[in-house]
């Protein structure tokens, strides 16, 4: 598979009064043609900023990408003009929100909306677009499509406007769209249906699919490959087939033992102690030394920060105990 | 038939919110937010009640303390006719039963200190004053894992899972004997999640509180409680124990409800039974069983008759004509 995206130590700060916030550190991966690829972490950790550089997106100020390379399709986002950019945004690379509420303007219905993002993007005429907007909302299994363009979005449910915002995403085609907690507000049954649509479309269409969420049980099931990020870094680095059958992070590890797994007996979890850091002030040397079970006080851990590395075919660990 | 070692015995409660409309604020229909629900909570017992958006299972936690008035039904506590009780009563029953809320952001006053937060109902139930007062707040938060010296702070100060802890302090100051727990791990991160759930195990095991848990995570449910039950548009569509619901769901809403859930392990994945459609509106519901639109498994009596609860074995219950595994 050939690659499509391609980040190489991407650092996105935001200047605030009462500091720097380094949202996201030296991160790099890269993500393959057709391949869906999961950014994974608590709330805070940097993902959904990751997601916004990409997207060029980052409000500036007070936020600003320091450092680094984006390229996609062997163009360097970074270095395009604004208008370049808005070309490309929408139209080869897509988004969608968590909450499909606020991300969908209430005073015009939905046909307007999708149909303006068809108009601006593909170049068509006005019925043409609301044509295929029609189209796309059958395609994300809405039913009486030619009806439901009419109406609001308050007069849908949260599952109905995440499938306009589905909809919306792919109506250009586009080769990589990123989804952004796609489905944190829905219930599980709608959850299941919504990512399940996702899938489907993915293969048709052969985009490859950016997936930012905290459900590492969605990750398992769905994602090719995984980072896990913590405090604006990325801890692990796998396909994710190896990162849930042999975690070697000490946080992905204790991620992992958090959750309560359906059908398990056990009087308590294995909690990580203690909580997220602050970005303003991250602890010294490892990020994660403080809630650590194996730093034992490790003078390594807590000087010198470890790097991403290699430990095993595929498998990135940024540890200095593993 | 009142049982000693029932704690709450909950009875056909119904609470409906009339919908109002037009200029003169006509009633013309009832949401059926909790439409006939029964179920008793053992002393000591963790009892959960598992549902997804908009199936009553907040609107029973909120009916039971009286922040909702009921439209029928009975509510026993201990010996006391919740709905009958007159204030005195009730100030008393407030004492014994407590509420942690969902969101930890808006359920603590900005402007009051944590030791303000958890001291005014001890001060106002006149458990204690003075240094006194002091104490019982300070041993409080040593209890739920935080530091005394955060007393004379503001909620803003703390993290989510922080202020949870401080809103589970505040529930314990008064020493209760039932605490109602609405999703109190919804809003926190994974890590943080298990630090509270394992906190809320040990202070039950501690003070021997019986706790009614109510979470939309089916997975957490099951691992938390020792009686589950489900909702479905205001009804209780199945309870069981919480190996058993698992090992053998009887009613097809709750097997697709598990199916649903991402497992990582994929020796755990169910076969996964998509639900058709959504819930559908809780003003207007299905005749019928009310989850008939969206049964896999669904026959024609299913539109006509709505199942009542029944008692199938080992204390298994299920609202279903056709349930499944039997």
């Amino acid at each position: 598979m050939t690659e499509l995206l391609n980040i190489e130590g991407l650092t996105t700060q935001f200047y605030t009064e009462k500091g720097i916030v380094k949202a996201v550190q030296d991160v790099s991966f890269s993500i393959k043609k057709g391949e869906t690829f999961a950014l994974v972490g608590e709330s805070g950790c940097g993902k959904s900023v990751t997601a916004l550089s990409i997207m060029r997106l980052i409000p500036d100020p007070p936020g600003k990408i320091v450092n680094g390379k984006i390229s996609f399709n062997g163009q360097d986002l970074l270095g395009l003009k604004e208008k370049e950019m808005r070309a490309i945004r929408g139209n080869n690379i897509s988004m969608i929100f968590q909450e499909p509420m606020t991300s969908l303007n209430p005073v015009y219905t939905i046909g307007d909306q999708i149909a303006e993002a068809i108009m601006l993007h593909q170049k068509k005429d006005i019925e043409a677009s609301w044509r295929e907007a029609v189209d796309v909302l059958r395609r994300v299994g809405i039913a009486d499509p030619d009806q439901r363009v009419y109406e609001y979005p308050f007069q849908m449910s949260g599952g109905m406007r995440q499938r306009v915002m589905i909809a919306m995403g792919i109506s250009s085609r586009p080769d990589l769209l990123i989804a952004d907690e796609p489905t944190t507000a829905l219930d599980v049954t709608m959850q299941a249906q919504i990512l399940d649509l996702l899938d489907e479309i993915q293969k048709e269409y052969g985009m490859s699919v950016l997936i930012i969420t905290h459900n590492l049980g969605i990750v398992a099931e769905r994602a090719d490959n995984v980072a896990v990020m913590y405090a604006s870094r990325i801890a692990e680095m796998a396909d994710a087939n190896s990162l849930f059958k042999n975690p070697l992070h000490p946080y992905t590890v204790g991620l992992l033992n958090s959750i309560p797994k359906l059908g398990e007996e056990k009087q308590r979890l294995m909690a990580i102690p203690g909580n997220v850091p602050n970005p303003l002030r991250f602890p010294s040397g490892c990020r994660f030394h403080p809630r650590c079970p194996i730093c034992n006080n490790d003078s390594r851990c807590m000087a010198t920060e470890p790097q991403l590395e290699e430990k095993e075919p595929g498998h990135m660990v940024a540890c200095w105990k593993v | 038939m009142k049982d000693k070692d029932n704690i709450l015995d909950i009875e056909e409660l119904k609470t409906y919110f009339p919908i109002k409309t037009g200029l003169l604020r006509k009633t013309v229909g009832f949401l059926k937010a909790v439409d006939g629900v029964t179920f008793s909570i053992k002393r000591g017992q963790t009892f959960g009640l598992v549902g997804e958006s908009g199936c009553g299972k907040s609107t029973v936690a909120r009916t039971i303390t009286r922040l909702e008035r009921a439209t029928a039904g009975r509510i026993i506590f201990n010996d006391l006719d919740v709905l009958e009780a007159d204030k005195e009563q009730i100030l008393r029953f407030r004492k014994k039963v407590s509420l942690i809320f969902q969101d930890p952001y808006s359920s603590l006053n900005p402007r009051m200190t944590v030791g303000n937060i958890i001291g005014e109902p001890v001060k106002t139930h006149k458990i204690a004053s003075g240094i006194n007062l002091y104490e019982k707040v300070a041993d409080t938060l040593t209890k739920v894992g935080l530091s005394p010296e955060y007393i004379n702070r503001y909620p803003h100060e703390f993290s989510g899972g922080q202020r949870q802890r401080i809103s589970i302090a505040r529930a314990l100051a008064l020493n209760p004997e039932l605490v109602i727990c609405d999703e109190p791990v919804s809003a926190l991160d994974v890590s943080i999640q298990a630090q509270i759930l394992n906190l809320l195990k040990d202070i039950q095991a501690e003070f021997n509180l019986t706790l009614l848990f109510i979470a939309h995570d089916l997975a957490v449910v099951q691992f938390f409680c020792d009686v589950v039950a489900v909702m479905y548009l205001g009804r209780i569509v199945e309870q069981a124990e919480s190996d058993l619901l698992y090992k053998k769901p009887l009613h097809p809403y709750t097997e697709a409800l598990m199916s649903a859930i991402p497992q990582i392990d994929p020796s755990l994945r169910k076969k996964r039974t998509i639900l058709k459609g959504e819930v559908p509106s809780i003003v207007n519901p299905p005749g019928g069983c009310p989850f008939h639109p969206r049964c896999l498994y669904a026959k024609e009596k299913c539109s006509q008759i709505a199942p009542a609860l029944e008692l199938k074995e080992d204390g298994h219950m299920v609202a279903c004509h056709y349930p499944l595994s039997l």
